[in-house]
């Protein structure tokens, strides 16, 4: 083809907005004859600006990006996937699908400014997954880091030249002080975040502040601590939740987008806006903005939507601070990404039917619950497609289903339950390695634990230095040990197990029939190997202590076994499914040791219903997933069943007063 | 809206875009083949094209997306029957004028960089020089077509384009291009 050809052909090819309507008719302001001038003479002027004065340049348009363009241009596609998709590793059960714990209220008629439609998903079969590379895995109190100091600096002074303002100091923390430990978390190479003060620039302001964070994101401060100097929207626009509507919003944004338009560096700026209303008794208004990069390519244009993106922040809750912008935000989470590859994608009508029949635990105010059993199909109003992190710093997608809950609306808005399902399939997931095979270890952390020796519940004691793993939340240091402390379950009745006379209801207390104290089983130590009286072998123990209260708290014991064990008990079904062991007949369940919050052997009292009497305090929560279904389904009729059962593949875990034991029942037997 | 259809694959896409875009999509093609039946070709082409694009594409202009597949379509027609034809209307001359801007050596292939430097050169206009130029190159109307439309005078129109001309060329040289 030849070079005029290719230009020809290519002007078809321009951005759709700078084609002209042929259909409207336009009256056209009359040429200026500009004066020509010399052709040579302008020939000779290097750049664009020759043409300075010659009446067909923007020069307000003549800033070019690419000289301090603030992020790198990322695109997904230059990735390079070796030997297929590798698996994403998860912490916690919640990798597959997990639900919000605030219901919000929303309208589902407003278009949420998602590129992404159910109408494309036949098309998007695969999606690109990243890493990133800012995540620390070590600690989630970890602040994210990623760019040196000096590309940070880059960043700031780039975007002073956007804003057109001067850097008249920098300042760059690397460091993070944890008081409590008496240590520091730093890395010499990767600081925190860097902050450079401005002058104000034309923007009505005295300063402003830069501060690029450690992950890449900027957050630009038009106004000084409580200072309540800020930019102003011009009269026409709205930016208020209480006054304006979200079309009002739009229209603000895209003033805002335009004024900014050196700073945000989008090529096609899309706006997203819409209001929803939190659960609260004042049904708080909220709105969701942002301005993002839309593109050609329908992939990249939702990379954008969730990952790369510009927000303004103003305070609209204070009247007298009536349409002032504060606060840019910029964010880019591609551009400190890792590119994975493409990942096959489920539909999103393959992901309504995991959730309706295979079933995932969604959490209701309440507790959990089995998606399967609570979700009603005809009540899933919408679903869209979003880029989440897990918790292991990984940008996959998910779906977020809504499903209508029984409320009366409100001025257009309905509760919905929000459950968040992963786009990828289960087979693209990699669980997290068992036990201590891959415990971090901090010799800064073992060295800032108070005390050499740690107390045990069975009254002996280790050194610290035989922790095999380390750990810390805001407050203290954690010791991780690869051994467990269990009881057996105590036998208080020690005639029958349905006797009345042992629990006074009306008093909510045992009789003095029961003998709580002395009959108290020791406690005893296990490690992975172990065989237990009761035929079960530990297949895993591990357990945690911490420092509080200037004392060991022993404070998390996990134990898995390995066989199967009959047991005669009562399933109840009242708040949840629970059983209730009876070890009358001798058959010892184990009990993990638990030293925060109520003393274990006094819980099982509190919940005891006038029809049951357990001679145990301990008791299983069984999930749905490990019941069988004609089980759950007797339950339902009956509160109460007495049961013959044989479990396996049972798991006993305990965090302070939270009980976790889970259990897989092989067969039972109805007694009655 | 027309695209909704596109994308739950209903055959009243097709219907319903010959309806509301058929006769802008002819005059795009005539402007460039001059020949009713050429054009009727294309314009039928067109819509076959667009079903096969829409979705993933999801234009946010339809007129403009469909207005550019006949535009392809109706200018690889005429490249083919360049040879066999002498003279040839606008679209003849829309491609010596851009001669100027770019020459017309043969084997060009950086259509890429080349798509980029346009966009950004389309920018930099003035609304006014924006719209006369791709008048007159994107929908190759005669110039005093465009001195109709735009309430001007073929003169201002012809001055207008050979500035826009000057400019472009010195634009894709400081862009690297060689020309």
């Amino acid at each position: 083809m030849k070079s005029n050809e290719a230009l020809y052909s290519v002007i078809g090819e321009i951005r759709a907005e700078y084609v002209p309507d042929t259909d409207k008719k336009k009256k056209a302001s009359p040429l200026k004859w500009a004066a020509i001038g010399s052709l040579a003479a302008a020939a000779a002027v290097v750049g664009i600006f020759a043409v300075r004065g010659m009446g067909i340049m923007d020069l307000s348009k003549v800033n070019k990006w690419e000289e301090y363009r603030i992020y790198p241009e990322v695109s997904y596609k230059d990735g390079v996937i070796i030997d297929g998709p590798q698996k994403i590793p998860y912490q916690s059960n919640e990798y597959m699908a997990v639900s919000s714990s605030s219901d919000y209220w929303y309208d589902l008629s407003q278009d949420w400014g998602n590129p992404w439609s159910e109408e494309l998903a036949p098309q998007l079969t695969k999606l690109p997954v990243f890493k990133d590379l800012s995540f620390y895995m070590e600690s989630q109190y970890m602040p994210a880091h990623y760019y040196t100091e000096e590309q940070m600096k880059e960043m700031a002074e780039k975007a002073a030249v956007a804003l057109g303002v001067n850097i008249t100091d920098i300042f760059c923390e690397d460091e993070v002080n944890n008081d409590r430990l008496g240590v520091s978390f730093y890395d010499e190479e990767l600081p925190c975040y860097l902050e450079a003060a401005c002058d104000g620039g034309e923007h009505g302001t005295e300063k402003i502040t830069i501060q690029v964070f450690g992950g890449g994101s900027i957050s630009i401060d038009f106004g000084e601590g409580n200072d309540e100097r800020y930019f102003w929207l011009p009269d026409e626009y709205d930016f208020l939740y209480e006054s304006s509507d979200d079309s009002r919003v739009e229209e603000a944004l895209g003033y805002l987008a335009d004024k900014f338009k050196n700073l945000l560096q989008f090529d096609d700026p899309d706006i997203s806006v819409y209001t929803y209303k939190s659960d609260a008794a004042d049904r708080s208004m909220w709105r969701a903005d942002k301005i993002f990069n839309s593109s050609d390519d329908i992939v990249q244009s939702i990379l954008n939507y969730n990952l790369a993106y510009a927000r303004f922040n103003s305070y609209p809750s204070e009247s007298s601070f009536n349409n002032g912008q504060k606060v840019i935000t910029l964010t880019n989470r591609l551009a400190s990404a890792e590119y994975l590859g493409d990942y096959p994608v489920i539909s999103p009508e393959e992901a309504k039917e995991l959730l309706l029949n295979e079933g995932y635990y969604v959490y209701m105010p309440d507790g959990y619950y089995k998606s399967s059993k609570i979700i009603d199909p005809e009540k899933i109003i919408k679903t869209e497609l979003v880029y989440d992190q897990t918790d292991t710093g990984y940008f996959v997608p998910y779906y977020n289903i809504y499903v209508e809950k029984d409320k009366e609306s409100e001025n257009g808005y309905k509760q919905y339950l929000c459950v968040k399902v992963s786009a990828l399939g289960e087979e693209y997931f990699e669980a997290p390695a068992q036990n201590d095979s891959t415990q971090t270890f901090d010799e800064e952390i073992l060295g800032a634990y108070p005390a050499d020796e740690i107390n045990l519940p069975d009254g002996s004691t280790v050194s610290k230095t035989e922790a095999v793993g380390t750990d810390h939340d805001t407050q203290t240091p954690v010791l991780q040990f690869d051994f467990a402390f269990l009881r057996y379950s105590m036998p208080i009745f020690k005639s029958t197990f349905d006797d009345p006379d042992c629990y006074d209801l009306e008093a909510g207390k045992p009789t003095e029939k029961i003998d709580t104290e002395t009959e108290k089983p020791d406690y005893f130590k296990v490690k992975k190997g172990d065989k237990l009286d009761n035929g079960l072998t530990v297949i895993s123990a591990e357990s945690k202590t911490a420092w509080w209260d200037k004392e060991d708290k022993f404070y998390e014991n996990r134990v898995s076994f390995e066989g199967e064990i009959t047991v005669e008990g009562y399933f109840v079904y009242d708040y949840s499914i629970r059983f209730y062991p009876d070890t009358s007949g001798g058959v010892s369940l184990p009990v993990v040791y638990c030293v925060m919050g109520d003393d274990p052997d006094w819980h099982v009292f509190s919940d005891i219903s006038e029809a049951i009497l357990t001679d145990s305090e301990d008791y299983f929560i069984g999930y749905d997933a490990t019941l069988p279904d004609e089980l759950i389904d007797l339950l339902e009729d009956r509160d109460v069943l007495r049961v013959k059962v044989t479990l396996k593949n049972i798991s006993l875990n305990v965090c302070q007063s939270n009980f976790n034991y889970m259990a897989e029942i092989v067969n039972f037997e109805i007694l009655e | 809206m027309i695209i909704n259809l596109y994308f739950k694959r209903s055959e009243k896409a097709i219907e319903e875009s010959r309806s509301k875009y058929g006769r802008y999509c002819s005059v795009i093609a005539n402007n460039i083949l001059h020949s009713s039946e050429d054009t009727e070709e294309c314009v039928n082409d067109t819509w076959f094209n667009a079903w096969n694009s829409i979705p993933p594409s999801k234009p946010k202009k339809l007129a403009v997306f469909l207005g550019s597949i006949t535009r392809n379509l109706a200018f690889d027609r005429y490249r083919k029957k360049h040879s066999e034809r002498r003279g040839g209307g606008e679209t003849a001359l829309c491609l010596d004028e851009l001669k100027e801007c770019i020459g017309d050596k043969e084997d060009f292939t950086e259509l890429l960089p080349l798509k980029e430097a346009m966009n950004d050169f389309m920018a930099e206009l003035t609304p006014q020089a924006r719209e006369i130029f791709l008048l007159r190159y994107w929908y190759t109307f005669s110039v005093e077509e465009i001195a109709k439309r735009t309430d001007s005078t073929e003169g201002a129109v012809k001055s207008s384009l050979h500035r826009t001309r000057c400019a472009l060329r010195l634009f894709l040289e400081n862009e690297g291009f060689d020309i």
